[in-house]
């Protein structure tokens, strides 16, 4: 069996041959390339059936002013002509473009001319460099107001160009011998941005860019640091994570809707949103939806996709977590991941380097879409509890090793303790000594448990203290980092507790809520796990107790 | 032991570098055009990490004078 090729034909107002294997690198795989005669790109735009030896299937322009309009350029230049008629006669070439992609139905990739270099840019001529570069950009506007609307992908060659630099990406001497402007580097990268560009013809753009909060939009945990102590603002190191917020706003005015995927109480949120308006550079106006609850994020972004009605690869989601990042590779293939890492300047770059969307253009519809999501997320509950979460938590192979504190840990375990809020039962702070004397207290028994994943340990992040009495244990505290959430480890520190307390002979397990303004996921945590309600904000358990998930393996010390 | 500036012409030229000699000009290999002659270009300056001027690239016409002119330019084992 053949396979038809692809064949892609290259209209340049010089020598291509130097793109052609970059091109063919980056271009899908079975393409091949046929060539029109050089610097005849009227010619050629205007009979595409018998300028290549086969017929295109696709059309690449590669073509700068100087070498399709010189005399018209030279006399520009040399004796200050009116630039209309050359503006014109550029409107027409951008015509023919739109043209030929329209009444051939050919996809058409075509450059955007580079500033001439009919006159050398001379920083000390900044009158000469200033009246090119507006002369520049008249008759790059009037070539792309002359293709209209058709199918054709713009490729900037002026962007590249200065992305090179002017010295590094022209060579006169290959110019004036083989009409090939362009050093062997230069061309390389060309013709690879061109591949890059027909590879894209007709391939889906995603959507919606879906983005994490925390040590994401800005450093540090929310729930910890609260809405004054996030890192966000006009000083090192908040503005990293403004320059990242300006990189979403770029990526939204090109087409992307930005939605706020976090595992926050949402009102935290709101309250950043006010608190931080000056030095946030992103307002809720920016965010077409927001899954702002303790949802895993796979569930949180397939329920996005539902309600936009888009599949799952119309997303990019960021995030800095790398168990989130993997749970939504597992779970959502098609969704398209990227990391935040921590120096700030990969925060302060990565939004604006983003190639997911550069392709992207913002209809109608979509602009709709953006409006119908805020009316629609303030109506919306949070969404449904994740089917498979447990899958993703079994390929986890979470340990949790609960101890008995000793003296070293005193000091973490007192931070935990003064620094929890989301989910901390009751939110009692105590010093080191009261901590100290905890831990060397008979009536009482202080827990810690240490984590690790595959990914690595999170080190000491669980706290529990119970005070035991002959038939009950009352759990006084029980706190755990927001970096180990929706794990299983609060159950594992909690079944060491139940199994300890059965063991000294207790029959019933007590515990209590006291709510505050951050800690509301944990108001059910004990009816979750078959408690009774025994006063308001009291539950009490019959041990023994079985609460442990089998994803969670626990190991205690003697 | 092979010759590299032979090799050289034989990657450009697309030809053997058994059937390549000193003798080898445009006017005898149909191959050797203009765009053979740019590809050229590129791969004897990065072979031999020199720069070549275009009076230089004019005075190779064939690969003897080619070899004549690295030498000139201080090129050492060819």
């Amino acid at each position: 069996m053949t396979a038809k090729r692809t064949v892609i034909g290259i209209i340049a107002s010089f020598t291509p041959q130097p793109l052609v294997e970059p091109l063919l690198a980056a271009a899908p795989t079975g393409s091949e390339v046929s060539l029109a005669d050089f610097n005849q790109v009227h010619q050629s735009l205007l009979d595409v059936g018998s300028s290549f030896q086969r017929a295109p299937d696709q059309l690449v322009l590669v073509w700068r002013i100087e070498d399709v309009f010189g005399p018209a350029l030279t006399e520009w230049v040399v004796q200050d002509s009116d630039p209309t008629g050359l503006r014109e006669d550029v409107r027409e070439l951008g015509t023919l473009v739109g043209q030929v992609a329209r009444t051939h139905g050919i996809p058409v990739v075509a450059t955007i001319p580079p500033v001439p270099t009919f006159v050398w840019l001379d920083p000390l001529d900044a009158r000469s460099s200033v009246r090119l570069a507006v002369l520049h950009g008249q008759l790059v506007e009037a070539f792309v107001d002359g293709i209209g609307p058709a199918p054709v992908t713009l490729v900037d060659l002026a962007a590249l160009l200065r992305l090179h630099g002017t010295d590094r990406a022209y060579d006169s001497r290959n110019d004036l011998m083989y009409h090939q402007p362009f050093t062997r580097p230069f061309a390389t990268s060309l013709g690879t941005v061109l591949g890059e560009a027909l590879g894209a013809i007709g391939r889906a753009t995603p959507k919606v860019l879906a983005v994490d909060a925390d040590n994401t939009l800005w450093g540090g945990i929310l729930g910890e640091d609260g809405a004054d102590g996030v890192i966000v603002g006009d000083s090192f190191p908040g503005n990293a994570y403004r320059a990242f917020q300006q990189g979403l706003v770029y990526q939204a005015a090109h087409g992307a809707l930005i939605a706020l995927v976090s595992k926050n109480n949402a009102d935290d949120i709101d309250e950043v949103f006010q608190q931080r308006r000056g030095d946030l550079v992103i307002s809720p106006e920016h965010l077409a939806a927001r899954r702002v609850d303790w949802n895993s994020k796979a569930d949180n972004l397939r329920a996005l996709a539902d309600e936009l009605n888009l599949g799952v690869d119309s997303f990019v989601f960021m995030d800095d977590n790398d168990v989130e990042l993997d749970e939504v590779r597992q779970r959502l293939p098609g969704v398209q991941l990227v990391k935040v890492g921590e120096e700030p300047e990969d925060v302060a770059e990565i939004t604006r380097r983003l190639t997911q969307f550069r392709y992207a253009t913002v209809s109608a519809e979509d602009r709709g879409r953006t409006e119908m999501m805020h009316v629609e997320s303030g109506r919306r509950e949070a969404a449904a509890s994740a089917p498979s979460h447990a899958e993703f938590l079994a390929s986890l192979d979470i340990t949790v090793r609960v101890f008995a504190p000793g003296p070293a840990h005193v000091g973490r375990v007192t931070q935990l303790i003064n620094k929890t809020n989301q989910f901390n039962l009751t939110t009692i702070r105590r010093d080191d000594a009261e901590v100290a004397a905890l831990v060397a207290s008979d009536a009482h028994r202080v827990y810690a448990a240490e984590v690790s994943d595959r990914f690595g340990g999170y080190g000491l992040v669980a706290v529990a203290i119970v005070k035991c009495d002959a038939h009950a244990w009352e759990v006084e505290t029980l706190l755990m980092s927001c970096r180990v959430l929706r794990r299983g480890v609060e159950d594992a520190i909690l079944q060491c507790i139940a199994d300890d307390a059965s063991s000294a002979g207790a029959t019933t397990l007590r515990g209590s809520y006291l709510p505050t303004a951050k800690n509301s996921q944990v108001a059910t945590f004990y009816p979750e796990r078959g408690f009774v309600v025994t006063g308001q904000g009291l539950f009490e358990a019959a041990l023994p107790l079985s609460v442990l998930a089998k994803h969670v393996a626990v190991l205690r010390d003697a | 032991m092979s010759d590299r500036l032979l090799d050289v012409f034989s990657a450009g030229l697309k030809l053997p570098a058994s059937e390549l000699s000193d003798d080898t000009s445009p006017s005898n290999t149909s191959q050797w055009d203009s765009l053979a002659a740019m590809e050229m270009v590129v791969l004897i300056e990065d072979a031999f990490d020199v720069r070549l001027k275009t009076s230089e690239i004019m005075k190779m016409r064939s690969i003897g004078l080619a070899r004549t002119v690295l030498r000139g330019k201080g090129v050492e084992g060819i």
